[in-house]
């Protein structure tokens, strides 16, 4: 499902370059719950980015679905982030001046459907995380859990094969993040979902089948 | 798309509303402007009505408190020029062209009150000028002696007061108890010359043999390809006929162009401070602009992790500020409209005030792809990783 295949990347500034991933190689299966774990400024948001092609490695190799993407352009990649990728963050990154159903449709917009049929998968998104009663409402009147359910409804809106969750329970008290531990535990489960999980959580990532360890940019297990 | 954008709109319309107002002004400030272009231009290209070419003024300062002495010298004067080789015809003229200064009245008819410039010229001065007669004829010695004098209107005045019907032979009220009665109808005479607004003109006669007959100018037609240097020649034989008047001598052409100059700069000083204006406008819509995109660099890089793309952010960036530029451009049109509306500027037709509408709404249109071009391009250069963690 996903391959990485020695990647290497590295930030430059003006007087230091710093390596961010040193030669990784990750094979995650389809259907697989991983999380990855490790210290901060380990390289877990930048091996999450380069899965969800949202950041381009400076070398190796990146396979979804046995195709290499690595160096396809803006334009070929837009399609595959929008529908084969759905993206939970640490801070949901909902749009406030929209309102939960739009905010949910907004994979969607990118695609060639119906407004009514965006309006029926957007309400059957929430629906699966128990929030249609919120639809007409916006983010800022929504509890931090209730946002993060509302960004997990968006992700899984367009029914992609894989979900990358960028410590999604990071800003969660632990009932919150148990709450969200769950959708996610269900979606692997009936959805047969792969989700990538960053997290700082030791007892989160326990939960999950295989967990990754970085450790400076490097793989440790 | 298209209702998902406006909502955003409409949810923004607080920090929306700014730029609206900025716009607005924008554009009631260039229409104005291009208004008073098409205006002036129109005036400009509108038929003067006579030609200008090989004329020379003489302008001479008569003694208004002997205007029979005045009228004797200047009748020999115009007779000794007349005699010279390279004369083709010499006239008298009250008011010549493109000079700011004309006789003006108020003609009160059963059609309203208009208001007319005139002037008085020799016999034959029409024709030496190439000017077009529509209907009667030109005024000459048959108009002596009459006991209501003769006068020629442009063809403005004649539909003004007589509308389709004719004009010749027909008499109308001259400053209270007068009447004048219309001997012809000629084109036009704009005799302030192209700045000046077509309007209505009048013409009366300048007896050359009546001793009291009044004018403070000599004009001559000179044979083509007469130098200026005959200048010279035509000054010592004007000081010889009046040895103490002091005598001016211009072309038509140079008394055009410095009308022109002038004319022109009357009209350019607003149009560049109306044009520096519109750039302050667009370095502030632009700093808005930027300002806006970059506090929605978060939500671009969302919409392209959602599968949009670079080309298709930018779009929409560009797209709400052209609904936005339409929005405010509604508002401005029905501010300006109301001029128009209430005819306070006679020359603001609906056909200007319509292109000008069109002009202004396509440069504030291009305008606002160009400030929202450059912003969403920087924007969108960022990659979705980079721009989700932008603070």
């Amino acid at each position: 499902m996903i391959r990485i295949e020695r990647v290497k990347k590295s930030y430059r500034t003006d007087t230091i370059q710093t390596t961010a991933l040193n030669d990784v190689s990750v094979h995650i299966k389809s259907g697989e719950f991983v999380s990855i774990m490790g210290p901060s400024g380990c390289g877990k948001s930048t091996l999450m980015n380069m899965i969800g092609l949202l950041d381009k490695p400076c070398e190796g190799k990146i396979y979804i679905d046995a195709q290499r993407i690595e160096s396809y352009n803006d334009k070929s990649i837009a399609p595959i982030r929008n529908e084969k990728i759905g993206f939970i963050f640490q801070s949901f990154h909902l749009i406030n001046d929209l309102s939960v159903l739009d905010n949910v449709e907004l994979p969607l917009l990118y695609r060639k459907i119906s407004a009514k049929e965006r309006r029926r998968l957007a309400l059957e998104a929430l629906d699966k995380v128990s929030l249609n009663a919120r639809a007409k409402h916006f983010p800022n009147q929504l509890s931090g859990g209730q946002q993060q359910r509302v960004a997990i409804a968006r992700a899984i809106v367009g029914n992609p094969k894989i979900l990358l969750a960028d410590e999604p329970t990071g800003n969660l008290d632990s009932a919150m993040g148990n709450e969200i531990m769950t959708i996610l535990d269900d979606l692997n489960k009936k959805e047969k979902t792969t989700i990538v999980m960053v997290t700082h959580d030791d007892e989160k990532a326990q939960l999950t089948e295989r967990i990754i360890r970085l450790f400076d940019g490097q793989l440790v297990n | 798309m298209f209702a998902h954008i406006f909502k955003m709109m409409w949810q923004r319309k607080r920090a929306n509303s700014l730029i609206i107002i900025e716009i607005v002004i924008a554009f009631i400030v260039l229409l104005a402007v291009v208004a008073f272009i098409r205006v002036s231009y129109q005036t400009y290209s509108a038929p003067l009505g006579f030609e200008f070419d090989n004329t020379w003024s003489i302008e001479f300062e008569p003694d208004i408190k002997d205007r029979e002495k005045t009228g004797l010298t200047a009748r020999q004067t115009l007779q000794v020029i007349s005699q010279l080789p390279e004369i083709e015809d010499a006239h008298t003229m009250y008011f010549p062209p493109f000079i700011e200064a004309s006789s003006s009245t108020t003609i009160d008819t059963e059609n309203g009150e208009f208001f007319v410039l005139s002037t008085a010229v020799s016999d034959g001065a029409q024709q030496a000028m190439g000017m077009k007669l529509l209907a009667g004829r030109w005024l000459n010695e048959s108009d002596n002696g009459q006991t209501i004098r003769s006068v020629l209107i442009n063809k403005l005045l004649k539909d003004n007061i007589f509308g389709d019907g004719n004009a010749v032979n027909q008499l109308f009220d001259y400053e209270g108890d007068e009447k004048l009665r219309v001997v012809g109808v000629f084109e036009d005479f704009r005799q302030m010359g192209e700045f000046s607004s077509v309007g209505n003109y009048m013409m009366f006669r300048t007896d050359l043999d009546n001793p009291k007959s009044y004018y403070r100018s000599i004009h001559i037609w000179v044979k083509p390809g007469t130098p200026r240097a005959f200048e010279e020649k035509l000054q010592k034989l004007l000081h010889q006929s009046a040895p103490n008047w002091q005598f001016e001598v211009t072309t038509w052409q140079q008394l055009r162009d410095e009308h022109i100059r002038s004319g022109m700069v009357v009209r350019i000083i607003p149009i560049v401070i109306s044009l520096f204006l519109m750039l302050m406008v667009a370095f502030g819509l632009l700093g808005v602009l930027w300002q806006n995109v970059t506090r929605r660099t978060q939500e671009l890089g969302l919409r392209r992790a959602m599968g949009a793309t670079a080309a298709m952010v930018q779009m929409q960036i560009v797209f709400e500020l052209l609904v936005i530029s339409l929005m405010a451009i509604t508002i401005g049109f029905l501010i300006a409209i109301q001029l128009p509306i209430s005819g306070v500027i006679e020359q603001l037709t609906w056909s200007i005030f319509f292109q000008s509408v069109a002009i202004s709404t396509v440069i504030i249109m291009l305008l606002s792809v160009a400030c929202a071009y450059y912003p969403s391009l920087i924007a969108t250069r960022y990659l979705p990783a980079d721009a989700l963690h932008y603070e």
